[in-house]
C-alpha cells in the first residue's frame, strides 16, 4: 500500500512536468509565428535542437505568465481554465514533437544536444559532467521537501497561493510588504499550479526553471565558443554557487526571472544572422525579466553591448549597399528592443495602477499610503566594496541566501592570462556584457550585495571565466602540476557541491512518507509553526486575527485566516493614526472591527493581559515558543 | 618605436616569454586552488552542526525507524 503523501508528491511531480510541456508547446507556437522557417534553421544550427526547445520553453513561460496575469486580473484563474489552457499547450507540444520527428525522418543533419555537451567532452570533463548530473538528480529530491525558505514562506508562496484560492489578483493586505504589488511574472505560474495541484508542483517547477537557467548558460556558452567544455564548466561554475543552489526550487522568483535575461542575450548573439526578429525576441525576454524582478533592469545596459558590436561589425563588412551609420543602427535597434520590452512589462505596471493607482508601487508612489515600502537593505560596508569579489565569495551576507562559486574569483587570473587566446576572445561579448551589467548595479546600489539579484551578470561572466579555465587546461606548454591544480580545484568544488546536496536524503524520506510536513515545519526555527498550527485548529469561520507585521510563515496559515485579517481600509486607518494611538487604543480599535485574536511576542503575552480595561478583556489563550496568542473580549 | 606583429610574435616565441608565462600559469593555478580550498574550509566551518554531530545525525537518519 503506497502512502497518501507519496502519491501526492509523485502526482505533483508529474503535474509539474506536464505543465512544463504545455509551456514549451506555447513557446514553440510563439516561435513558429514570429520566426520564419529559414531563421529557425539558423537558430537550430547555432544552438541545436535542444537549444531551440529551451528557447521555446523560456518564450512559453513569458507568454503564459502574461496570459495568467490577464486571467487572474479578470478573476478567472479557475482549475477548469488552467486545465483548458494546459490542454491546448499539450496539443501544441505534441505537434512540436511530430514536426521534430518528421525532420529526423527526412534525414536532416543531427545536431549536438545538451547531453552531448555534457558527456562528450573528453575523460576529465566527462567526470565533471557525471558529477553535475548526479547533483542535479539529488536536488531533484531536495525540492520535494516542503518549502522552508523564509522569504518564500512569508511572501512569495503566500501571494501565489492566495491568488489561486481567490482566483484573482488583489492587493492582498495581509502580506507586508505587499507582494501582489511586486512584478508577478513568475508567481503567476505558481498561482496556476496551486490552482490545479499542490505545493510540491510549485517547487518542482521552480527546480525545472533553475535547470533551464543552467541549460541557458550552457547554450549561450556553446553558441559563442562552439566548445562543449566551456559550456560544461560555465554550468559547473554557476551550480557551485551557493547563491544559486540555495534558491533552486526554494520558491523564490530570482532564478526563473534570470532565465529570461540569458535568453535575451542569446537572441542578440544570433542577431547578426537572424536580423531584427532576434532583437524583438531579445526585447520581449528583457521585458519579461523585468516583469519578474525589477532589479533585472541591469540587463538592459548589457544588451547594448551586442547591438553596438553588431553596428561596428556591419560597417567593416563590405556590401553593395552603403552601410547604415552606426549611431542610427544602434538607435533603431534600441528602439525596437525597448518597445518589445515595454509591451510585456506594461501589463505588470497596469496591474499596480489598477490596484493602488501607482504603477511602480510599493517602491514609488504615495509615501503616506500603508502599502508604501521603503527599507534600507544595505548589507556590505564601504570597506567591503574595496574587496568586492572576496566579500562575495567568502563573507556571510545577511539575507543573501548564498555566495558565489570560488571558481569565479579563482579563474579570474587564468582568464586574464589567456585573454588573447581563441576561446576567451570568442567570449568577449559575454564578458563585457556581464561586467557592464554588474557595473550598472554598482553604480546604483553599491552597498547592497545579494547574489540572487545579480544572477544574470553572473551567468554571463561564467562563460569567459570558463573559457580561460579551458584555455589553461589545454595549454600544452603548461606543466603537469598546473593542470593537476586546475582539475583538482574544479573537482574539489564539485565534491563540495555534492556534500551540500546531502539534504536529498531528507527529500527521499519525505517522498517515502517517513517524514511528515508537520514535523518538518515544527523543526524550522522562526517559522512560528506552533502558533500557526494553533490558529489553524482553533480560529472559527469568520473569526478575525490581527496579523499586523507578524513575520512568521504566513504561507502555512489557513487562507480564510489571511483573508479575514486586516483590510486595506483598516491598515490605512492604523497607518494614518499610528502616532497618536496608544496600544490599548489600538486594541480597542481592533475589537471594534470584530477582531478576536492578536499575536504578540511571548514576553508581551505574559504581561499584556494585565492591561485589560473594563471595556476590553484580554486573555492569553496560547503561548508558543516565540509568540503568543491573545483573545480580545469586548465587554 | 611601435611594435609590429612580427616583433610581438618573436617576443612571445622567446624562451624568456615562455618561462614567464609558465610562471604566471603556475601562480594562477595555485591561486585557484587556494581560493577553492579556503571556500570549502569556510563552508564547513559555517555548518550549523559540527561534522561529528552531522555524522551522528546521518547515522541516525540511515537507520530508518
Amino acid at each position: 500500500m503506497i502512502a497518501l503523501q507519496t502519491v501526492e508528491v509523485l502526482a505533483a511531480v508529474c503535474m509539474s512536468i506536464l505543465y512544463a510541456l504545455a509551456v514549451a508547446g506555447y513557446g514553440w507556437l510563439g516561435l513558429r509565428l514570429m520566426v520564419n522557417p529559414s531563421d529557425r534553421v539558423v537558430i537550430h544550427s547555432r544552438v541545436g535542437r535542444l537549444g531551440l526547445l529551451w528557447l521555446s520553453f523560456v518564450f512559453g513561460q513569458g507568454i503564459l505568465g502574461s496570459l495568467w496575469l490577464g486571467v487572474a486580473g479578470a478573476a478567472l484563474l479557475m482549475p477548469s481554465v488552467v486545465f483548458g489552457v494546459c490542454a491546448v499547450g499539450w496539443l501544441l507540444f505534441a505537434c512540436q514533437i511530430v514536426t521534430i520527428s518528421q525532420e529526423l525522418f527526412r534525414g536532416s543533419a543531427p545536431s549536438p544536444s545538451i547531453l552531448s555537451i555534457l558527456f562528450h567532452c573528453g575523460s576529465w570533463y566527462s567526470w565533471i559532467a557525471v558529477c553535475i548530473t548526479a547533483v542535479t538528480l539529488l536536488w531533484g529530491f531536495i525540492v520535494l521537501l516542503p518549502p522552508d525558505n523564509y522569504d518564500a514562506a512569508v511572501w512569495y508562496l503566500t501571494s501565489a497561493k492566495l491568488i489561486a484560492v481567490t482566483h484573482k489578483i488583489e492587493l492582498q493586505p495581509f502580506i507586508m510588504p505587499h507582494a501582489a504589488l511586486y512584478p508577478l511574472q513568475v508567481e503567476t505560474h505558481w498561482a496556476a499550479l496551486f490552482t490545479i495541484t499542490t505545493e510540491t508542483a510549485v517547487t518542482v517547477w521552480d527546480y525545472l526553471c533553475a535547470f533551464s537557467f543552467l541549460s541557458g548558460i550552457g547554450f549561450l556558452a556553446w553558441s559563442l565558443t562552439d566548445s562543449r567544455r566551456v559550456a560544461l564548466l560555465a554550468i559547473t561554475m554557476m551550480f557551485t554557487s551557493s547563491g544559486f543552489y540555495n534558491l533552486a526550487g526554494a520558491g523564490k522568483t530570482d532564478i526563473a526571472a534570470a532565465q529570461y535575461g540569458i535568453a535575451a542575450f542569446l537572441w542578440l548573439t544570433i542577431r547578426p544572422v537572424l536580423g531584427r526578429a532576434a532583437t524583438v525576441h531579445a526585447g520581449l525576454c528583457a521585458g519579461w525579466a523585468m516583469a519578474a524582478r525589477y532589479t533585472n533592469f541591469i540587463l538592459l545596459p548589457a544588451l547594448f553591448v551586442p547591438i553596438i558590436v553588431a553596428a561596428y561589425r556591419s560597417l567593416s563588412v563590405p556590401t553593395t549597399r552603403p552601410p547604415k551609420p552606426a549611431t542610427r543602427f544602434v538607435l533603431s535597434e534600441s528602439l525596437v528592443l525597448g518597445f518589445a520590452a515595454s509591451v510585456v512589462l506594461m501589463p505588470m505596471l497596469l496591474k499596480n495602477w489598477l490596484l493602488v493607482g501607482s504603477p511602480l508601487a510599493p517602491l514609488l508612489g504615495d509615501t503616506q499610503a500603508f502599502w508604501f515600502y521603503s527599507e534600507d537593505r544595505q548589507n556590505i560596508t564601504p570597506l567591503d566594496l574595496a574587496f568586492y569579489p572576496f566579500v562575495w565569495t567568502f563573507k556571510y551576507l545577511d539575507d543573501s541566501f548564498g555566495n558565489i562559486s570560488p571558481l569565479f574569483l579563482g579563474c579570474l587570473p587564468l582568464f586574464l592570462l589567456y585573454r588573447a587566446d581563441r576561446l576567451p576572445r570568442l567570449t568577449s561579448l559575454a564578458a563585457v556584457g556581464g561586467v557592464v551589467s554588474l557595473l550598472s548595479w554598482l553604480a546604483i546600489k553599491p552597498l547592497i550585495l545579494y547574489t540572487r539579484w545579480l544572477l544574470i551578470p553572473l551567468g554571463l561572466l561564467t562563460i569567459p571565466l570558463s573559457a580561460g579555465l579551458v584555455a589553461a587546461d589545454s595549454d600544452r606548454s603548461g606543466s603537469r602540476g598546473s593542470r593537476l591544480l586546475i582539475r583538482s580545484s574544479v573537482a574539489i568544488a564539485c565534491l563540495f557541491l555534492l556534500f551540500e546536496s546531502r539534504a536529498a536524503l531528507y527529500g527521499a524520506r519525505y517522498l517515502l512518507s517517513l517524514d511528515t510536513r508537520d514535523a518538518k515545519y515544527a523543526s524550522v526555527r522562526g517559522s512560528g509553526y506552533d502558533v500557526i498550527a494553533w490558529l489553524n485548529a482553533n480560529v472559527g469561520a469568520g473569526e478575525r486575527v490581527v496579523l499586523s507585521n507578524w513575520r512568521a510563515y504566513r504561507y502555512l496559515l489557513n487562507p480564510d485566516i489571511l483573508l479575514n485579517s486586516e483590510s486595506s481600509q483598516e491598515l490605512q486607518w492604523l497607518s494614518d493614526n499610528a502616532e497618536r494611538l496608544s496600544r490599548p487604543e489600538q486594541w480597542r480599535y481592533y475589537a471594534q472591527q470584530s477582531f478576536s485574536y492578536m499575536i504578540v511576542s511571548r514576553e508581551e503575552g505574559r504581561f499584556l493581559p494585565s492591561l485589560a480595561t473594563p471595556e476590553l478583556g484580554i486573555r492569553l489563550v496560547y503561548a508558543g515558543t516565540n509568540d503568543s496568542v491573545l483573545k480580545l473580549e469586548p465587554k | 618605436m611601435p611594435q609590429t606583429g612580427a616583433d610581438l610574435k618573436h617576443r612571445t616565441d622567446s624562451p624568456a616569454w615562455s618561462r614567464q608565462r609558465r610562471l604566471w600559469l603556475a601562480l594562477s593555478t595555485l591561486w585557484l586552488q587556494v581560493i577553492v580550498v579556503l571556500f570549502v574550509i569556510v563552508g564547513i566551518a559555517r555548518l550549523r552542526t559540527p561534522p561529528s554531530g552531522w555524522f551522528r545525525k546521518l547515522l541516525a537518519l540511515l537507520s530508518i525507524n
